[in-house]
Parts: structure tokens; sequence; C-alpha cells
């Protein structure tokens, strides 16, 4: 197996809220190995995002959020790093792309210049280097006329556009981690599929890490090789993409499959449901916390929380009744 | 379902045109062409799904067929009466039978009302009931929405989004409309609590035999619902069949394009992608000819210098590409 | 994230129906609305500034109101032996340049003060929603009040004032009206302003959809969306204008002489000010307070009517 790059452990993220501290998400470990491409599934509140952006820190420590647990780059607790080495760790060893492309890039700045800022905070190259590697990162995401588009203010760019920027701007240093925190959501099916081939293409071609956080079931059958789903800020199930697809153990894993419109099937079927929907953070319920929604549920799931147990090599689950189901 | 193509035509748009005006600088004008075309008929108890991608117009003209916004050109028929050129007391009887559910189930609920004073002053509106009376109903169409009594005396703000699109459902059904335009219904809501509209989206077509126009961007959602599909793009309708034969028997490239775009949940699946070249171009200057050929892997010269018509290649299936022309 | 008062609402399916009868129904509707009062109640009152502002804001009133009772002189009353007296136990804030027992006149300014903002902060709320509604729904009225508005907040507004006291004279009742005259521009531009967003709003084009007319749109759907802001702004009028009425009487042209408003003994001791310094500072002080409790309240004021701000 490749070498491990980033290894959590346990980690809780709580904040404060005007409810008093609520986990956002409470003991969630995994690990990503160099060149895999790991799928974080889960609904809204789900706490998918929170878990990317503990990694990173960006929750504000001063007031809002905690963190507890551990969260490992190679060598390096991250939970631990003074906010100045932390700093070099988000964009240059391990970056970040969102949802929506056109808030995450600043508006009064010309693409070529939020390309070359990032290089050149983290880089000690001149700018005149740094403005010839821009040029080739905005090609290297396939965007043409390159040269161009370096002149160009996000506003000029096209939805698609502006995604592929801001894989440039993540991809300009180079990072060994790629954390995608929904990036296809905003954008239609057709330009979807090629921002994820071409993230795809990144991670093969340079052998990083990526981190696809997503509700899409579709796009991580399609691109990742391992899959972890959250349900209330707690793994579930995880396992390899043949694994969760193919046969999945945990209830929510089974529903969630089964809701999902698929494009084999026969019109006018009908969807499953999960019935219910996701208690609030401040209402999660005892025992196991999908109980209340699960059809398998018994006395023992509302009482105990159930354990993160092997199925397989390659598979877990959280759930008592894993082999009756 | 060919039974459904034999009912009665409930909504007929013929010829619709929207077209916005846009300043190009210089004082110089010029026009949006969000719909530019578009022919749909909608039988009755029927759901059509109008699927195309960001600013292809779908929503326009849904907007459109609602009477928000009034076409530039076209008629629009429903349940027989030409409606563009209604107006006043005769114009808001005819907003009793066509209803709307919105895609924002966030924004699409006054969030100063409780759930029960928005969906009484439906009625309220159009001076139906007694006070009791229109509790009584509101109450009732509550239920069948699958919320509970006590969601009628609370805020938008307290529900989720699945509970608040089922909030606006019932309040486009309180007036017992006959045809009812999903615009994005399903879209901001996650997997598990789409499923629940959807069928109830269903069941409320076997059940009241209403007809819907549901609009949406998911190839999947759209082939789990609709009777029929039709594909737009760039304002224009470019494909129609019914459910089944657009999905097996795809003939425009632009509609093989999107359906290959959409991702199969299913590891073992490695599907061909056509990718399509470039971005959609600007609706202010569309291409000449035919409005796709700009990204179409089939186009040809004479593509840019015709524009195709909507042929019927078999029966109930339409395609506007030239490469179909003689059938 | 969504925010739900009670767990009940949760874990609901569809399917689930419960019959009620009228009167059980009349007991939910009246327990979930005490539910919801109380979540607003205990956010405004988790407000510690806001809190702070309503305590300062309801000291001043409850002074005002009972100006007669606390007051031990007439605040007209001359006592020419006694003038540019200290503190002490007869004269709690000392006297004026004319023997007027200070703290008297402070006691009674408050509630020409007070009127004043109350009356100018009502009025200019009422008509400026009024016309920031009317604009956001007619383009033509619109290009014309909004000029209009512009015009009005090209002037300086105390400037504004004063000419306007100038034309009309000075009186309380003028007071309040050019006041009121000076502040309906930002009133309306804020209307405005809101309730063309509000307009955007998709439940707007729903209740279009539903048949609506414009009025039910304007009156009850539009107006209850924007009013939230349009109070807070009110009280901040409130605030200022009493500092304009504070500003115009110290310069001459607001509430005529002997009437003492706090604007008023702040002018009368402005000349003696070395020698009598308690004549400037406890008006001032007031002054000082009131504004600051009420623009404390203000903001603490908008959590409380808005039932879906956090």
């Amino acid at each position: 197996m490749a070498e491990s790059i980033l290894k959590v452990k346990d980690l809780c993220t709580s904040f404060n809220t005007e409810r008093g501290r609520l986990k956002a998400i409470d003991g969630v470990s995994f690990e990503v190995h160099k060149g895999e491409m790991l799928g974080i599934v889960g609904e809204s509140g789900c706490g998918k995002s929170v878990t990317s952006q503990s990694i990173l820190r960006l929750y504000d420590e001063k007031s809002l959020a905690k963190y507890t647990g551990e969260v490992r780059f190679h060598d390096s607790s991250l939970l631990d790093l003074p906010e100045k080495e932390m700093r070099h760790v988000r964009g240059e060893k391990i970056s970040m792309i969102f949802q929506d492309a056109l808030s995450s890039l600043n508006p009064v700045f010309t693409v070529g210049n939020q390309i070359m800022e990032s290089l050149l905070i983290h880089k000690s190259i001149t700018k005149k280097e740094a403005k010839e590697k821009a040029i080739q990162l905005l090609k290297d995401v396939g965007i043409p006329d390159p040269v161009r588009r370096f002149y160009q203010y996000p506003f000029e760019l096209s939805g698609g556009m502006r995604q592929r920027v801001m894989i440039a701007v993540a991809l300009a240093c180079e990072p060994e981690l790629l954390i995608a925190d929904e990036p296809t959501t905003a954008l239609d099916v057709t330009i979807q599929a090629q921002i994820m081939d071409l993230i795809v293409e990144m991670n093969k071609r340079r052998g990083m890490g990526v981190m696809l956080i997503t509700h899409d079931l579709g796009v991580v059958a399609e691109t990742c090789s391992k899959v972890i789903v959250m349900y209330l800020g707690q793994i579930v199930e995880e396992g390899l993409v043949t694994d969760i697809f193919d046969h999945p153990m945990h209830p929510y894993t089974i529903g969630l499959m089964e809701s999902v419109p698929r494009l084999d099937s026969k019109t006018g079927e009908r969807l499953h449901q999960i019935k219910g929907t996701v208690p609030l953070l401040n209402q999660i319920p005892e025992g196991c916390r999908f109980a209340p929604r699960c059809p398998h549920a018994t006395e023992l799931c509302r009482k105990k929380m159930p354990e993160f147990l092997e199925v397989s090599d390659t598979q877990k689950a959280r759930c008592h009744r894993i082999n009756e189901i | 379902m060919s039974h459904i193509t034999e009912a009665p035509v409930v909504l007929k748009a013929t010829g619709v045109k929207k077209y916005f005006a846009a300043n190009a600088g210089l004082g110089k004008k010029k026009y949006v062409k969000a719909v530019d075309g578009v022919d749909i008929e909608l039988h009755k108890g029927e759901i059509y799904g109008l699927v195309g991608e960001t600013g292809c117009g779908k929503s326009t003209l849904g907007r459109t067929l609602m009477m928000l916004t009034e076409p530039t050109a076209g008629d629009i028929e429903i349940l027989g009466q030409n409606v563009t050129e209604l107006r006043g007391r005769e114009l808001k009887d005819m907003r009793r039978k066509i209803q709307m559910v919105f895609q924002d189930p966030y924004t699409s609920l006054d969030p100063k009302q409780k759930v029960g004073d928005i969906l009484m002053e439906a009625l309220e509106i159009h001076g139906i009931g007694t006070k009791e009376e229109r509790l009584e109903i509101a109450m009732d169409i509550m239920h069948k929405m699958g919320l509970r009594t006590e969601h009628f005396y609370r805020y938008p703000h307290e529900f989720s989004g699945g509970q608040r699109q089922r909030v606006g459902l019932a309040r486009a059904l309180i007036l017992n409309p006959e045809i009812i335009v999903c615009d994005e219904p399903v879209s901001a809501l996650d997997v598990s609590i789409q499923a629940q509209i959807i069928n109830l989206l269903q069941d409320l077509r076997e059940k009241q035999d209403i007809s819907l126009l549901f609009i949406a961007h998911d190839m999947s959602v759209v082939k789990y619902i609709s009777d029929r599909i039709g594909v737009m793009y760039l304002g224009h309708l470019m494909e129609e069949a019914e459910g089944e034969t657009l999905f097996e028997d795809t003939l425009h490239p632009y509609s093989q394009a999107l359906l290959s775009a959409v991702p199969e949940v299913n590891p073992h699946v490695h599907k061909e992608r056509i990718m399509l070249e470039g971005d959609l171009p600007s609706p202010m200057n569309p291409p000449k000819g035919c409005v796709f050929h700009t990204r179409c892997p089939y186009a040809v010269e004479r593509c840019s210098e015709v524009t195709p018509t909507l042929k019927e290649v078999r029966k109930g299936h339409r395609v506007a590409c030239l490469r179909y022309e003689n059938g | 994230m969504t925010k739900t008062i009670d767990s009940s609402i949760e874990n609901v399916y569809a399917g689930d129906r419960t019959e009620m009868k009228n009167e059980e129904l009349k007991q939910l509707r009246k327990r979930l609305s005490k539910e919801q009062q109380e979540i607003k109640y205990r956010r405004f009152f988790g407000n510690k500034a806001a809190v702070f502002g309503l305590i300062i804001v309801c000291t001043v009133i409850f002074l005002a109101l009972f100006a007669p009772v606390i007051s031990p002189y007439d605040p007209l009353e001359l006592d020419t032996v006694n003038r540019l007296k200290s503190m002490s136990t007869e004269h709690l804030f000392g006297t004026d340049t004319m023997g007027r027992d200070v703290f008297s006149r402070v006691m009674y300014g408050a509630r020409i003060s007070l009127t004043v903002g109350f009356t100018v902060g009502i009025l200019s709320g009422f008509f400026g929603m009024g016309i920031g509604l009317y604009a956001s729904a007619n383009a033509y009225a619109d290009n014309i009040l909004m000029r209009i508005c512009d015009g009005l907040k090209a002037i300086p507004s105390t400037l504004l004032a004063i000419t306007l006291m100038a034309v009309l004279g000075a009186d309380l009742k003028n007071v309040i009206i050019a006041l009121t005259v000076v502040n309906i521009p930002n009133m309306a531009r804020l209307a405005r302003s809101r309730a063309l967003v509000i307009r955007e709003q998709t439940y707007i084009e729903a209740l279009r959809c539903l048949g609506a007319g414009r009025l039910r749109i304007v009156w009850r759907h539009i107006a209850p969306n924007i009013i939230s802001p349009i109070i807070v702004q009110v009280t901040f009028v409130f605030a200022s204008s009493i500092i304009t009425e504070a500003a115009l009487s110290f310069l001459g042209a607001g509430v005529p002489v002997p009437l003492p408003s706090w604007g008023n003994i702040l002018n009368e001791g402005k000349g003696v000010i070395y020698q009598a310094w308690w004549i400037v500072l406890f008006p001032g002080l007031f002054t000082a307070l009131t504004v600051l409790g009420l623009n404390l309240l203000g903001d603490g004021i908008r959590d409380f009517i808005d039932p879906s701000s956090k």
C-alpha cells in the first residue's frame, strides 16, 4: 500500500452556539494515502465539510471552534502546530477547492494575480517565474488561450472556467493533498464531467491524494477508490468503492443507495425513501444515531452506540445488526 | 405510456419567445433571447419533464407559462383559453387552474407568516369559504402533504428544507389546480428528502390526475418521474420524446452528450463520455443556424447556415437536428 | 442549518396524521405562540447591551413621566438670590443663571426632549415607509420621489432644520415638523431599498401565482418584511433627534425659552461654563446616556421582532 499522507484519529470539532456547545463531528478517523482518491459522502449536516475544514483548522479557534483528537500530516500534528506554521501547510502542502468558485476568487484581482499570489507566498521565486508558472498552470487545467485569461477578472469567466482557475490556484504549489469540497455541485452535468476528469487526471499525474467531499453518489462511484459515509457527525461506513456500492452494510448507506434516482431505472418506479429528516445537532438521539430513522432498529440500537466494526478486510460499519441485515 | 398522449391537451404553447432587454454598453440595446420559439403541449394527467443546463431558458419558459412575465411572442393556451390577453378578474380566475412550486424552499415562503396563514391566504385571495372552512381545507391539505397539525402554527424558519418544500406543494395544491409547474422542486434537497418529494409528486398525479410540468437539470430525476421529456438548449427545444424512448434511442447530439455526462451510480460501469467543447454561448448573441453547432461533434457547414426545426422522426419523438431532417 | 423550537417537529414523515378538535387546536396555537414568544424574549434578554439600553431608556422615560413628582422646584421659578449655586442637598444639580433648579429643569427637559425624539421617530418612520413602499412599487413615482429625497439629503441636516425653523418660527410643534422632514429622506431610502430586495424574493412571485393583488402584496407581505430595519432606524432617529433638537435649541432655533429642553439648558449654561459647569454637565450627560440607551436598544429590537434572525 502506498505511503499514508494524512491520518485523522478521533477528530472532534465542537462549536459555540446560542444553544451551547455542539459537537459537529464526533470521533472521526480515517487515512488518506498517496495517489488515493477518498470520497466522503453524506447529506447536509452530516459533518463532511466540517471534517475537511477542521483538518486545515479553518474555523476561528478563539471564540467559535474547539478541536480535539489528532490530525497527522506526515510527521507533524496539525492540531498542535502554531498558526504561523499552519499557514505554510494551507495552500502549500494541503490545498482546498470550494463549491462556490465565484465567491472563492477575489473579484478585484485578475486571475493571473491570484495564482501568482499563492506561488509568491509559499515559494521563493521571482515574479517573472511566477507568471510563467501561472500561465503553465492555466494551460494544465485546460483553459484555452491562457495568456489572455491570465489578465482577466473572475467575472469575465464562466462557472466552469472559474472552477478550473480555482483548481489552478489550488495546484499552484503542488500540494500533496487536495481537499475538494463539493467542487461540482454548482455546475451543470456537462461541465461537472469536465471538472471531475481534470481532478482525476491531476490525481493520477501528480500522485497527490484527493479528498472528495460530495453528496453526489454518482461522482463518487466514478472517481473514488475509497469511500466514507457520514451521518450526523460520525462515520457510519467505510470501504472500497466496490464494497460500498455493491454490498453496503449500514442501513443508512443502503437507504441512501436506494433513494438515488438512477439512469438505468424504469420510468414510474417508486424511489425508496428514508423516513424522517436528519435531527439537529442539539437533538442527537441516544444510542445509534440513525436508529430513529432506521427500519431495522431494535431496543439495543436505541440504547447503545454501536462500535465501528470490521466487516471484511476493507470494509467497516457502525451497526449492531450488521450480520442480520 | 401512450395513453397519456391521447388524453386532452391542458396546456399548449406555440412559438413562445421571451426576450429580455439588456444594455450592451454605449447605449446599444441588445436582447437576451432566453426562450426563442418553443412549442410545448401538456396532456391531462401527464408529467412532462423539461431538462437543460443553466441558462437554457427552461425556468423562463416556466415563468412565462405561469403568466409571471409576458411572452415576447407566441401563444399560450391553458384549458383551451388563450391566456396571453387575460387581464384582471379573468386572469385571477385562470391562476387557480395553474400553480407553481419553486426551487428554493427557503425563499419561497414569507418568513413573517405562519404556515397556516400562508395556506389560508391562497383561499382568502379567491374568496373561498368562511374562516373556519379555510382552516379545515388548509389543515387537510397539510396532512395530505405529510405535515402535522402543529406545523400549522409554525414559522417557515422552524422547518427543514424538505418540510418547507411540502408546504410549497401544499400551497400550490390548495386551490385545486389542474396544472402545476415545478421549477427544480428537488434540486435544493438532500437525496433522501428528494426521494420523498418525488414520490409525493407521483402520488399526486395518480390520485388527482394533475398535469405536471417538471423542470429540472438532473436527467436521472426527470427519468424517474416523467412520461415525456423535452430537452432544451439555449432557448430552443432540441428533442422531445416519451421518457423511455429518449433514454434508449437518444437522437440529438446534445441530448446524447447530456446523458453521457450523468455520472453512473455504479463503480463497475465506465461510460464513454461525449465531452462537449467549450462553454455555453451567450444567449445575447446565439450562434447562427443550429444554436448547438459550435459545440456539436457532428457539426457540418450547413449547420451554421440552416436553423433546424422540430421534426417528428417517429410517433411522439421530435428532434431539431439536420441529421434527422429526412426522418 | 435549520433551527427548530422543539424536538417534536423533527422525526416527522409522510403519512403522520392527527385530527384535532377546535378546542384542542386553540390550545395548541396558544402553546406554540407562547413558545415562540419565549424564544424572542430569551433572545432579547440574552443581549446584555440591549437590556442595558432598555434600562436606561425606561429610567429616563420614568423620570420624564414623573417629573412633577420628582422635581423639588418649579422649573420656571426664578430665584435671583440663589444664582449659579453649586450642587448641594437643596439643589441637587445646582442652579442656573436665573437661580432655577437645574435638577428640576433637566427632569422637565426630559419630557420635551423625549417627546420630540419619539414623535419625530414615529412620524418619519411612518411617512418614510409609506414613501419608500410607494416608490418601490411605481417606477415613475420612484424617480420623482427619490430625486426629492436626494435633494433634501444634499443639504446638511442641521442646516436644513435651522432653515425650516426660521421659516416656520420657533415652536415645539415646528421643531417636530422640521426634524421629521429632515429624517424622512433617509427613512424613505431605507424602506425603498429593503422593499426592492423583498420584491425579488420568490415568495412574492408565489403570491402572484396565487393571484394576489398589488395592494395585498405590498401591505401584507412587503411591509411586514421591511418593518424590522425601519423600527431599528426609528430608534436611531429617536436618538439623533434628541441631539438635533438640543443643537437647535442650543443655537436658539429650537424650543422657545423659557421652556426647558436639554438643548435649552445647555444653551443657557454655555456662557457661564467656567463658573457653573454643572449647568452644562447634567443635561449633556442625560442626552448622551439616553442616546446611548436608544442605540443599544435598537440593536436588540431587531433580534426581537424578526422571527428568523439569528
